[in-house]
């Protein structure tokens, strides 16, 4: 949906155009880029790329997706794209599948606060998993030729997992990834295993 | 890798547990000094953070000087109950020495002043008569001496209510968290110890004269209480799709 389509890409023989037709325009890219550029937040928060969506900036790193969902896409999308902020005047259909827009991401997000918290009841794992339900459901509603990914299928086992394991922090892979990045770093004699430094 | 970190989690589950022995519990500085190496971003921070959920630290030694007694002695005199102590009499019926701080770490979090660094002073907090969580910004950190360890006071400006006109989108989803507030600032500064549930806040101009915030929970910050906060947002699926 923004830039290269970073959300999902086409099912194999779709062109992303057939699967994904709400486009941010490049005016409202530049203004979630202003928005983004905008917001205050403790330095241990990893913003997002300030040309978030141009191609240029690479992948994002896990960190910087988590504050894009908590805050800075939700937030945008809300003074965009939900039904209480669209322009008057525009059209009922528009207004009406942009909103849709706004609840599936809404309902990712909360589903993404619900499983993050550092308290976990059934109460918790039974929130998150409504709101992903809905999340993929409004994606098939908005996008019917999408298909979905291992990574949608397994979002819907985290629920149990919450109630069986506790906290994700516990659990999660964000050391793991750390450790990824700290060995990325290490300088070798691109020969492993062959010659030691 | 998988063994390692198992093991550094039980560790912390430990030493965060009520039946840690005290002894062990007296080690958690020294392994936070060893362990943390002044790692604090992003989950790396939170995962350093052993048993000391809560704590506060001084990060500088601060300057002295002369308080009002008036608006601080109630949140001193709490703070000094929470460590098993007295506040100490002032000299003065009016004022009270104190020293001044830029910066305190609370839960291994930094926070600072307004006029230190903005994106650190950003907070939400729970007053002592409210049970609430209320938006607003740092404006003086003091701390008085107990004995071996220094007890802090925060002063706080909470922000005004948006305007009653304001269009909010959030409300249809408490458990997001957004909330919509003013940009400008409640006249009373409140005063409130540093052992308040307290987290910073992402924030950004969302109209003239308003921002949105959405407070950052973090590890030890006890008020995050959904079950008792929150609301279930979903009765039916079909009535969010319109």
């Amino acid at each position: 949906m923004i830039g290269n389509g970073y959300f999902e890409q086409p099912i194999q023989g779709k062109k992303e155009n057939e699967v994904f037709v709400d486009k941010v325009t490049e005016k409202e890219l530049k203004l979630l880029q202003k928005d983004i550029d905008s917001i205050i937040r403790p330095p241990y928060r990893q913003a997002p790329p300030r040309d978030l969506g141009n191609p240029g900036h690479g992948k994002l790193k896990a960190d910087q997706w988590k504050t894009c969902i908590e805050f800075d896409i939700p937030v945008s999308v809300a003074q965009l794209w939900s039904r209480e902020t669209c322009p008057p005047g525009q059209d009922r259909d528009v207004t009406a599948r942009r909103d849709k827009v706004f609840q599936s991401i809404m309902h990712l997000a909360v589903a993404v606060r619900w499983g993050t918290s550092y308290r976990i009841s059934e109460r918790h794992s039974q929130l998150f998993e409504e709101n992903m339900v809905a999340y993929l459901r409004l994606l098939l509603e908005l996008y019917p030729n999408i298909r979905f990914r291992p990574n949608h299928h397994s979002a819907l086992h985290i629920g149990p997992l919450l109630t069986q394991f506790g906290p994700v922090h516990s659990w999660w892979m964000f050391p793991f990834e750390r450790v990824i990045g700290i060995l990325q770093k290490v300088n070798t004699n691109s020969k492993m295993g062959k010659h030691n430094i | 890798m998988l063994k390692t970190f198992c093991a550094g989690a039980n560790l912390k589950a430990l030493l965060q547990g009520d039946r840690c022995p005290s002894a062990l519990k007296m080690a958690v500085p020294i392994l936070e000094r060893k362990w943390d190496q002044g790692q604090q971003t992003g989950t790396i921070g939170e995962l350093n953070s052993l048993g000391n959920s809560g704590e506060t630290r001084k990060v500088d030694n601060g300057k002295e000087v002369l308080l009002h007694r008036k608006p601080y002695d109630n949140a001193f005199r709490i703070a000094f109950e929470k460590v098993s102590r007295t506040l100490p009499r002032a000299q003065d019926y009016n004022f009270r020495y104190a020293k001044k701080h830029d910066r305190v770490t609370i839960g291994g979090k930094l926070f600072a002043t307004k006029n230190r660094s903005r994106c650190n002073a950003e907070i939400f907090f729970k007053p002592l008569d409210n049970e609430n969580l209320l938006p607003g910004v740092i404006s003086g950190i003091v701390s008085i001496e107990a004995g071996d360890q220094d007890v802090f006071v925060l002063s706080i400006q909470p922000r005004k209510p948006a305007p009653a006109c304001t269009i909010n989108p959030f409300a249809r989803y408490p458990d997001f968290g957004a909330q919509l507030w003013s940009t400008e600032f409640e006249d009373e500064m409140v005063c409130i110890p540093a052992t308040q549930p307290i987290c910073h806040s992402e924030s950004r101009t969302w109209a003239t004269g308003v921002v949105v915030l959405k407070a950052i929970s973090s590890v030890g910050f006890q008020i995050c209480q959904f079950l008792k906060t929150y609301r279930i947002p979903l009765g039916d699926l079909n009535d969010l799709v319109i």
